[in-house]
């Protein structure tokens, strides 16, 4: 095993830093993967892990600091020259062709000097499959669209390794594999590893992560704050190295809770095309959190809630009513109000002022036989900028000319028009300056203290912890688990997302995939 | 019950206002330079020429100022018009008495052409561009078809061409009912919430659909109300003529969205002003007047009508838009550095 460490170092960061606007996303960040061995990356959303690996593939320029690839510097930001220099990277929303089938998305990604004859190519694609022993049965003429989400994402893989790379780059290659798909994705991972392959492996779950790789580097605010012998650093140790962000926010205090508490949400058995079936019910004046590493499935569960996608299966009461899901309109009338992470593609008409974006949804409050009185709009949204604290120089003034919280603001103001039953605030303070956040946080919290019952999809345990009353976690689609009010805090989230759906070591199978938790209970009383 | 004042900013009026200041620059200039080079456009009489044109441009402008708010297009104006013009003579038969459903069937069919623009887009999402165009094939079809039926050189219904020709304050009845119509959808979009939710979901279909406005329907209403305005030009036009022919439809492909476009509406949806349509309608009329009084070949009229059309585009209403705020920011940052009392500094806009 040790031999191992003696490989040339086939990827090398030293000294790296980059900045995004006001967010310094790394600050002199040094990493390396030596060949064969596999050298996992983890932390938290927003730790840098993304801009570490884009930086490492070209796409991103690093402000200070230097690339190496197999010894040779890159010294433009070029996915093209890095690929050359013998790196490739699969990437967690995929990188494929949708619309052109597996062999010619095979074909495009292999260096020229390695294609087939154009006309072989089916031929080619097929034992390519089967050498990367990846467990999928791909037939070459499908197109990559019609492929499902785990196929897709183990099809990335064998696109980055169909260039014969030096040094592959994994980013949260498991978030759509059951556990027989990243059984088989690990079992390529030694593969490569044993040909003398580096292999840096992204990944929220710990368990996974602990099985497969040698190395670990905790990377926490754009800091390296460690890396490790993969054997002599345990589970709990990596968690509390992760955790510990700088308290950056306050919360409002969660109040004099809100006395009637009754069911107003019942979701039973919900499952869509990435997630579920879930379980679980919401009521009357409280937050609820839902935590979990990005792309497992909450997104889609938002979307249906709010009737945007139509679910497969199971119901969801909504104050004692059945609701049928399959459109916006029917679900924001049964008192259901989605707030979008997407604001300016998914929540604002940007072009339009802030009055007409706060009454969109409630125009009959304002309406007298379909026409306006524009006064008592003009002076409720007056109002409401005056109460949620909107920064804005005029009530006409067109939202895309507005602050990402200022817009999120006014996203939320629209909640305080009607008297919805059940919020859905997707990433509410994503993009979002500090300053801001703590008026967000407080205007949810004013909702769900005027009955409402708010469900937060939040990528930061931090706020998670902050500002909700119990929290549920997802993995895989599922809800793996409940996290009571009682023991909410950053560390337990922390720990509850990267544990995955296995709940320990001991019930992971031998190569270390965890075991499918039975669907949870969560929710029934 | 402390009441905030409401915030007020003269400078955001000038950023939203900013869009449709070009086109009253426009026929600024166009006064301007008529006078001094074609006073006879600005004549009397070349005024009265100039007014019908004008409205039937006008009018199907709005119509497709409606489909472009929604962020579509429609290329089946011209066959729209034409069967309207010829349906009033077909139906009408010169008699008065069936002016009513002459009307009637007009209002159907057009009504009927708008609805399957606007299920094929709205309902199915096709591309308007494409679906317009074949549509308006089809409709092109039937009226030559249609044209063959009908009596040769026989006019409209006489009472119709009586009361079009008939002057209300001097001016023709033909443009008092464009201004009627222009105000009408000035109003709905101004004061009442089907105008607002209309406006909501051309300015943003995702968004329209996450609020829960039924996107489908408004983008399918927007056809349908294109199509009978055009229908509405459409009769204007053949009482105007008389006896209309069958290409009288064919300046209205693209003068409609010449029109809108000059008119400062964004062509990805949402913003749009009635009145400025209106004006951008009535200075491309007064334009093609000009260039007739100055005896302009007709092959230089077209160059220079395209000049106008491509000059509207590249000082069109985003742009302008963008370029206000721009500028105003800057100037604001400038001063905020010393002064910062509540008033938005660079932060408070997205970068």
């Amino acid at each position: 095993m040790t031999d191992r460490s003696d490989g040339r170092v086939v990827l090398e960061l030293t000294g790296v830093s980059r900045q995004f606007g006001a967010v310094r996303a790394l600050t002199d960040v040094d990493f390396d993967c030596r060949a064969g061995e596999v050298h996992a990356l983890v932390g938290e959303n927003g730790s840098g892990k993304s801009t570490l690996l884009g930086i490492a593939s070209g796409f991103v320029e690093p402000d200070r600091g230097s690339v190496r690839i197999d010894g040779q510097p890159l010294r433009t930001d070029s996915p093209a020259l890095a690929r050359k220099l013998g790196l490739a990277m699969a990437y967690q929303d995929g990188s494929a062709i949708l619309a052109e089938p597996v062999k010619n998305n095979l074909y495009l990604a292999a260096p020229p000097e390695r294609r087939p004859p154009y006309w072989r190519r089916k031929k080619w694609a097929r034992q390519l499959l089967l050498e990367f022993d990846l467990d999928i049965e791909l037939f070459p003429d499908v197109p990559v669209g019609f492929l499902t989400f785990a196929e897709r994402q183990l099809f990335e893989v064998a696109k980055a390794l169909v260039t014969e790379p030096k040094v592959l780059l994994l980013d949260e290659p498991t978030t759509a594999l059951g556990p027989h798909e990243v059984e088989a994705l690990h079992r390529t991972v030694v593969a490569c590893r044993r040909e003398g392959m580096g292999v840096v492996y992204v990944s929220h779950r710990l368990p996974e992560v602990l099985e497969i790789a040698d190395r670990v580097t905790v990377l926490r605010d754009g800091r390296n704050v460690g890396t490790f012998d993969a054997r002599e650093v345990s589970e709990p140790e990596l968690v509390s190295l992760i955790v510990g962000r700088p308290f950056e926010a306050a919360f409002p205090v969660a109040s004099p809770r809100y006395q009637r508490r009754e069911e107003v949400l019942v979701v039973d058995g919900l499952q869509g095309q990435t997630f579920g079936p879930v379980s679980f019910t919401l009521e009357t004046g409280e937050i609820v959190g839902v935590a979990g590493a990005e792309g497992n499935g909450q997104q889609q569960l938002f979307d249906t809630l709010a009737g945007r996608t139509p679910p497969k299966a199971g119901r969801v009461d909504c104050r004692g009513k059945d609701l049928a899901l399959i459109s916006t309109h029917g679900t924001v009338e049964s008192g259901i109000m989605l707030l979008p992470g997407d604001r300016k593609r998914e929540a604002l008409m940007t072009v339009l002022g802030v009055r007409a974006n706060a009454t969109i949804q409630s125009l009959r409050r304002f309406a007298a036989a379909g026409v306006l009185r524009r006064r008592l709009e003009r002076r409720t949204v007056a109002e409401l900028v005056h109460r949620l604290s909107i920064r804005t120089p005029s009530l006409e003034q067109p939202v895309e000319f507005l602050s990402g919280g200022n817009q999120q603001k006014v996203s939320v103001s629209r909640t305080f028009l009607r008297e919805p039953a059940v919020i859905l605030a997707y990433e509410p303070t994503q993009g979002v300056d500090v300053g801001s956040r703590f008026d967000i946080y407080q205007a949810l919290r004013m909702k769900a203290d005027e009955g409402a019952a708010v469900l937060v999809k939040s990528s930061d345990p931090l706020e998670l912890a902050g500002l909700c009353d119990r929290v549920l976690v997802m993995s895989r689609g599922q809800i793996t688990e409940e996290i009571p009010g009682d023991e909410l805090d950053e560390h337990r989230i922390v720990e509850a997302i990267v544990r995955g759906p296995g709940r320990s070591r001991s019930a992971r199978s031998p190569l270390g995939v965890a075991m499918p938790k039975a669907p949870s209970q969560v929710g029934s009383p | 019950m402390t009441a905030p004042a409401v915030p007020r900013s003269p400078v955001t009026t000038l950023v939203v206002a900013s869009r449709y200041v070009p086109v009253y620059l426009a026929i600024g200039v166009l006064v301007v330079f008529a006078s001094i080079w074609a006073p006879a456009t600005l004549s009397g009489a070349g005024l009265n020429a100039i007014a019908p044109f004008g409205t039937f441009l006008a009018i199907t402008a709005l119509g497709q100022m409606l489909v472009v708010m929604t962020g579509g297009i429609d290329l089946s104006t011209p066959g729209t018009f034409t069967l309207a013009a010829l349906l009033m003579v077909g139906v009408g038969q010169v008699s008065d008495a069936r002016i009513p459903l002459a009307l009637a069937t007009i209002a159907g069919v057009a009504g009927l052409i708008g609805l399957v623009n606007g299920l094929l887009i709205g309902g199915l999402k096709l591309n308007p561009l494409i679906v317009t165009l074949a549509v308006g094939q089809i409709v092109n079809g039937v009226v030559s078809r249609y044209y063959t039926t009908i009596a040769i050189q026989s006019p409209v219904p006489r009472g119709l061409s009586e009361w079009t020709s008939t002057r209300f304050l001097g001016i023709t009845r033909i443009f008092w009912v464009g201004v009627a119509l222009t105000l009408v959808l000035m109003l709905t979009f101004r004061y009442t919430s089907l105008g607002r939710r209309f406006q909501a979901v051309g300015a943003n279909p995702v968004a329209a659909g996450v609020v829960g406005l039924r996107v489908s329907f408004y983008q399918t209403a927007a056809y349908v109300a294109a199509a009978l305005l055009y229908a509405v030009a459409g009769v204007l036009f053949a009482s105007f003529l008389r006896m209309p022919g069958v290409t009288i439809g064919a300046p209205y492909l693209l003068g409609p969205i010449a029109a809108v476009v000059i008119g400062g509406a964004s062509l990805t949806g949402g913003l749009a002003s009635s009145l400025s349509t209106w004006s951008a309608a009535f200075f491309l009329a007064g334009l093609n007047q000009a260039m007739r009084v100055m005896g302009l070949p007709t092959a230089l009229q077209f160059v220079v009508f395209g000049l106008v059309i491509v000059s509207g585009m590249l000082v069109s209403g985003d742009r302008i838009t963008k370029a206000v705020e721009r500028i105003i920011r800057t100037r604001r940052t400038e001063v905020s550095t010393s002064n910062t009392d509540g008033q938005p500094t660079e932060e408070s806009y997205a970068p």
